[in-house]
């Protein structure tokens, strides 16, 4: 038995429909992560699971209970919400004390686990200050440790990181990561952020239209995905879609594009017709070289002109316009051949034909052949 | 460079020339009753009026002599602070039920609340007479319950305003740890809006305090306050007005409202605006 399932829940804002038949299941000890766009239901399902809303249909499972038969404080779930919402009028102990305060534990028990907390989210020196006392990052440590101080084998985040500089998203990412282990218990976490689903979860689930469109491992999710929504958002920056053709010819199944076609081997041969189908591919997987550099490996192939460059230290992205079509590319902010080109410039790129994953109508039909 | 510094230097000296000139022309009426407490009838009247004068204390002793002062302090202060610590204690669960679950039709409740406060007084005593007549009212009890349902009207709009700017999300950290609703309002959401509590109980105390038709004419001997006292003790014996013992008790009168003014100023702008503005407070 799961330790909570979501059964087919809907859920509706007026005629905004966020959730349409979901279903998903958290295992114990899992840190499962719900991957999704912003406005795709997750909160929203978080908030369901701790009894701020309620499903208009649907059965929420906890521990094989309906939970719909429980009041928020009796469903014994940890909480750390999206906003800080720290008590301004509290000490940072006190802000971190109060789910054991509401609970009457005795004093000792709660400045012992509180103390834990503190030490665990490095924020030990911070508990006599008040709220307003904190910078960003050390108020939404406080907040974590509030989530997690109630011992109880589930806890709930809610993008707990959105809005935090990036440094700092690196540190609490790896704090969160090692507070699970501490603590041995399942954490149901919902982000926004791909690179956070990936380093955090060791299962992924992508929401996307109000339903799970994809689950598993996130190595999984990122090396062979079955749905292109999962491979379009499962990064960043997001996927290239690349629209083409699929062909029969005499030396077997063809990609066709304006860029040129490559060979393609389809998952299930029998199953497969001619006709539209959309590649995707990484930012990585764009190589680019100087104009007429002839450099650049075998498969698709054109010229591309770079629209914006947006360099993030070590990487860069480069925005590139060809045939209409908008292309991303991420690459190395030390190559030298690329360092002089600026936006307005042309650029050769090219795409490697194992780098091509074919879909139609969203589901995974082949790859590139190299 | 200097010359445009000392431009806006002439500026600010003209500024405040003005405003204290402004703040002097409205407290001289209060400042004339102050010094009028510790004159002469003689000083009191004389034209033009004398800055330098013996100052006595004969018109205060007076006061204090009359046997009905200190019963007509004992009435405005229990009727005004006992009626705004009860509002309060009505308006602040009301209030938090009005921001926090949207009724049908909330605004037009929030205005016809309001709208008793918008009612003349002159206009409301003869209904509220008769009323209080048919219900045996006239009394202590009817003036308590007059004034505290005089004060919630606009204690639960300021109050309002303020439980508005507390976000919802600390509610819900409150609930899913399993707190109540009593407990969220009174550990959750109280000590984010004691601006409010005092802004509302500073204006509700000012009017109580101040309230003189209602007192006059619903009242009865256990209820009569200042302004009333003041009233009737206006004609002396001879049918003259003893400026001396209205002066006097009128500065005695002025204390407390002055006092919390000065200490609590920052306080009544935020009243003023209903939380919107928060100031540094």
């Amino acid at each position: 038995m799961s330790l909570l399932s979501f059964e087919s829940i809907s859920k509706s804002f007026a005629a905004n429909c966020v959730l349409s038949g979901m279903d998903l299941s958290v295992e114990e000890g899992e840190f499962s992560v719900l991957f999704g766009a912003s406005g795709t239901g997750k909160s929203v399902l978080l908030r369901m699971l701790v009894g701020l809303e309620t499903p208009d249909s649907g059965v929420i499972r906890l521990r094989g209970i309906d939970a719909s038969t429980l009041k928020p404080g009796q469903r014994n779930v940890g909480y750390v919400p999206q906003s800080f919402a720290l008590f301004p009028s509290r000490s940072v102990h006190d802000n971190i004390a109060y789910p054991l305060t509401i609970a009457k534990e005795s004093t000792t028990s709660t400045n012992l686990a509180v103390g834990k907390m503190a030490e665990l989210l490095d924020i030990a020196d911070l508990l006599d200050r008040t709220p307003d006392q904190l910078s960003g990052g050390q108020k939404q440590r406080v907040a974590i440790a509030r989530g997690l101080v109630r011992p109880t084998e589930l806890y709930v985040l809610d993008d707990p990181l959105v809005g935090l500089d990036f440094k700092l998203r690196e540190r609490l990412v790896d704090d969160l990561r090692n507070t699970r282990e501490a603590l041995g218990a399942t954490f149901l976490y919902a982000t926004s952020d791909p690179g956070e689903a990936l380093a955090l979860g060791s299962t992924v689930s992508v929401l996307v239209d109000g339903k799970v469109c994809e689950h598993g491992p996130p190595y999984e999710l990122y090396r062979n995905p079955r749905r292109a929504e999962t491979m379009s958002s499962l990064c960043f920056p997001p996927s290239n879609r690349v629209p083409g053709e699929l062909r029969a010819t005499s030396e077997g199944n063809e990609f066709s594009t304006p860029w040129g076609a490559v060979a393609v081997s389809v998952t299930d041969p029998g199953d497969v017709v001619a006709g539209e189908v959309v590649a995707i591919v990484r930012p990585e997987h764009i190589d680019l070289a100087p104009v007429d550099d002839g450099a650049g490996p075998a498969g698709l192939k054109g010229k591309a002109m770079v629209a914006l460059r947006e360099d993030l230290g070590a990487e860069e992205v480069v925005y590139l316009e060809s045939n209409d079509q908008r292309i991303s590319a991420l690459v190395r902010t030390d190559s030298a051949d690329l360092h002089a080109i600026s936006p307005g410039e042309w650029v050769d790129f090219g795409i490697a034909a194992k780098h091509l994953v074919l879909f139609r109508d969203g589901d995974l039909i082949g790859r590139g052949r190299s | 460079m200097v010359s445009t510094r000392q431009t806006t230097s002439g500026r600010r000296i003209g500024y405040y020339t003005a405003l204290w000139a402004v703040a002097l022309i409205f407290f001289l009426p209060v400042l004339w009753i102050m010094m009028a407490a510790f004159k002469s009838n003689d000083d009191i009247l004389s034209v033009p009026p004398k800055l330098a004068f013996s100052p006595t204390l004969d018109n205060v002793s007076r006061v204090l002599e009359e046997s009905s002062t200190i019963p007509y302090f004992i009435n405005s202060a229990w009727l005004a602070l006992g009626s705004v610590v009860v509002a309060i204690l009505v308006s602040l669960p009301a209030a938090y039920a009005f921001s926090r679950w949207k009724f049908p039709f909330t605004n037009f409740l929030m205005f016809l609340l309001l709208s008793t406060r918008m009612v003349p007084a002159t206009a409301a005593v003869v209904p509220m007479f008769q009323m209080f007549n048919a219900f045996g009212l006239r009394g202590r009890f009817g003036m308590f319950i007059l004034y505290t349902s005089f004060s919630i009207p606009f204690s639960v709009w300021i109050l309002k305003g303020f439980i508005d700017g507390v976000s919802e999300r600390f509610d819900e950290t409150a609930i899913v740890n399993g707190a109540g609703r009593v407990h969220v309002m009174l550990k959750v959401v109280l000590p984010q809006v004691k601006p409010g509590i005092i802004a509302a109980f500073i204006f509700n105390l000012i009017f109580a305090w101040n309230e003189y038709i209602f007192n006059f004419v619903l009242g009865d001997p256990n209820t009569q306050n200042i302004p009333f006292g003041m009233s009737v003790n206006l004609l002396s014996a001879g049918g003259n007005v003893d400026w001396g013992f209205v002066a006097a008790l009128s500065s005695m009168y002025l204390v407390l409202p002055m006092m919390m003014i000065f200490f609590f100023q920052r306080y009544l702008l935020v009243g003023m605006t209903f939380g919107t503005v928060r100031g540094d407070v």
